[in-house]
């Protein structure tokens, strides 16, 4: 082998070995999310634990964090696939949804097994009853979700872009930003593209969160329109902010 | 388009920058800490496991800072010695202690010091806070501030302010004590300790130490032993000692093997702690004021202050004298001592605010005192 084919060897190498780190690192955050986004709205719901709204946000944004942080400590871990998703539009490698979305559904459906067995010892919470505002507005419904997935992904282009914090300090603004934003959008009664596959995974194992919704309407709110919501701020904003960026630096 | 850290500009570069490099130099440290974090969020509001929880992070924070203060000078001055040989002494040394205790007071491993008004009752539910609170020593002390672990754990079960007040005054009297015993030891007796460690140490003096260092150690778990087992049952079966010594014992394996943790700087920066003379003047100090203490009362107390104080004294001291000789100048040694200081006061702040957060005993208590 000569030297030069021994370097792409070792480069390839070390490509692969980075893939599966990350891959393994996204199913463990994954895992971690899950369980402890839904044991910290059951502890809310549970009148024992006296956890109120501000502090029940503030424990989601830490558990984002903790999530992030303890597999890989930088945030190339996505844990919401609607993140992945932009990450793979702007640097054109649909390769990121393949080694990404697959352990994200994995991890999700292992942190719900977990919530669910603390959940059958201890606090016995159904999370469906975590439905502050009774929203019976499905458009109304589909627009929090479809806002709420666009903007998420959006703020992580920005921190991680614009204002270039890749470490430490970008995942506690994420963090925070998370938080503020299940503050906001969570009155709403389980605005799945917070923790989507956690979502799907609790109605799947029978826990039912969304059981009156028409199956149509149910793929239309979850997938379809925040999927759409994510291209649209992809294509709109990042894009061309990314132009503007590439003519400035010519 | 230009890029900008909003960290940088919110707390300044230079800040920013020591921050980023903290970050990533102890990332591992941090994420370990970020995960017992979890796990106490997870665990806390079930005692049966939160106890043990609980008692395995106080169990390292013991044996990675606090064990230090007594076994510091002696692995920085055995470093030609066998890890295993210097473990199996201090390990063992441990376990007949704490087995002592466990047998002799009916399963209490504490020798008696949780008996003490405030601390005899078993805890039978936990906060978050009060199983973080290692977390919190762990995270402080790696910033090179020496904190103490009794106070800081002690203060979060503490069932009235009195056990409080009665811990910090007894640690209080301890620093001033053991700080003026190191100024007359090593300003009245410098001349004699500077013939006894001047060329090459005779055989005898790696015995003494040994036997020092084990006696110290043997003391300093009779004070300490209740800042790991305040999470426990006040009385241990068989089976809650054998974790209860195993965990350490092992823990303790791991600190010989790796050296010390991080926090043995704090021993290696002070002067003569590699002699094995100098290293067993300072034990068999430490040792004979701890002994008083432990005699004296059954009120915990904070080792890390005598520690300090100890430290500090023969810092002055030795500075003072014309007999020693130091490695700085009067103006460096009051630095050293004054930071000593200034870090264990900023210690007890956090002690006590994370008490008062935690137990709803002492805020009753200080409403009613306030009035409010």
């Amino acid at each position: 082998m000569t030297e030069s084919n021994r370097r792409v060897f070792l480069r390839e190498k070390l490509k692969t070995k980075t893939i599966i780190l990350n891959t393994f690192a996204e199913f463990l955050a994954s895992t971690i999310f899950s369980a402890l986004y839904f044991i910290f709205i059951s502890r809310y719901l549970d009148q024992g634990f006296h956890t109120d709204y501000i502090l029940l946000s503030f424990s989601i944004g830490l558990a984002f964090f903790a999530a992030v942080y303890i597999p890989f400590h930088t945030y190339r871990i996505h844990i919401i696939p609607f993140i992945t998703l932009v990450t793979a539009l702007r640097k054109r490698k649909p390769i990121i949804l393949l080694h990404k979305i697959p352990v994200q559904i994995l991890g999700a459906f292992v942190g719900v097994m977990i919530f669910n067995t603390i959940n059958s010892i201890t606090t016995k919470i159904n999370i469906e009853d975590f439905q502050l505002i009774q929203l019976n507005n499905t458009a109304l419904i589909i627009a929090i979700n479809s806002i709420t997935a666009a903007f998420l992904s959006y703020v992580f282009y920005m921190i991680r872009v614009l204002f270039n914090s890749r470490q430490l300090a970008g995942t506690i603004y994420l963090s925070l930003f998370y938080a503020a934003l299940f503050a906001m959008t969570s009155f709403f009664a389980n605005v799945s593209a917070l923790n989507p596959f956690g979502y799907f995974f609790y109605d799947l194992l029978g826990n039912q969160t969304m059981k009156n919704q028409h199956f149509l309407v149910f793929i239309v709110n979850h997938a379809i329109m925040p999927i759409a919501a994510v291209l649209m701020v992809y294509f709109i904003l990042i894009q061309k902010n990314n132009n503007k960026q590439k003519n400035l630096q010519q | 388009m230009s890029r900008i850290s909003l960290a940088s500009q919110i707390i300044g570069d230079r800040r920013y920058q020591s921050l980023i490099l903290f970050g990533l130099q102890e990332r591992t440290f941090l994420r370990m800490l970020a995960a017992m974090v979890v796990i106490s969020a997870i665990f806390y509001p079930y005692p049966q496991i939160a106890m043990w929880i609980g008692f395995m992070f106080a169990g390292y924070s013991a044996i990675a800072n606090d064990s230090i203060q007594t076994i510091g000078t002696f692995i920085s001055s055995n470093v030609d010695t066998k890890w295993w040989k210097l473990w199996l002494w201090i390990g063992g040394i441990f376990v007949a202690t704490v087995f002592y205790s466990w047998y002799t007071y009916g399963g209490d491993v504490s020798f008696q010091r949780l008996t003490s008004k405030g601390f005899s009752e078993s805890p039978t539910s936990f906060s978050f806070y009060q199983i973080i609170a290692p977390v919190v020593l762990l995270l402080i002390t790696r910033l090179r501030m020496p904190v103490s672990t009794t106070f800081m754990l002690l203060s979060c079960f503490s069932a009235n302010a009195s056990g409080i007040i009665g811990v910090a005054q007894k640690s209080l009297t301890g620093y001033g004590l053991s700080f003026v015993v190191a100024i007359l030891v090593w300003y009245l007796l410098a001349g004699p300790i500077k013939k006894l460690t001047a060329g090459t140490p005779h055989p005898a003096w790696r015995i003494a130490q040994w036997i020092i260092s084990g006696w110290l150690w043997s003391i300093w778990i009779r004070h300490d032993a209740a800042n790991i087992a305040i999470f426990l049952n006040r009385q241990l079966t068989f089976l809650d000692f054998l974790f209860f010594a195993s965990f350490i014992f092992f823990g303790l394996g791991l600190l010989f093997y790796l050296r010390g943790d991080k926090i043995q700087k704090i021993i290696t920066e002070k002067s003569q702690t590699a002699d094995v003379r100098g290293a067993t003047v300072i034990d068999f100090v430490y040792t004979i004021i701890l002994f008083v203490f432990a005699e004296w009362s059954k009120i915990p107390m904070s080792t890390t202050w005598i520690f300090l104080g100890l430290l500090g004294g023969r810092e002055l001291a030795m500075q003072l004298s014309k007999n020693a000789e130091t490695n700085r100048n009067m103006v460096g040694t009051l630095k050293i001592v004054g930071r000593d200081i200034v870090f264990a006061t900023l210690g007890l702040i956090i002690s006590v605010a994370l008490a008062i957060g935690v137990n709803t005993n002492i805020q009753t208590e200080l409403i009613q005192y306030f009035g409010w």
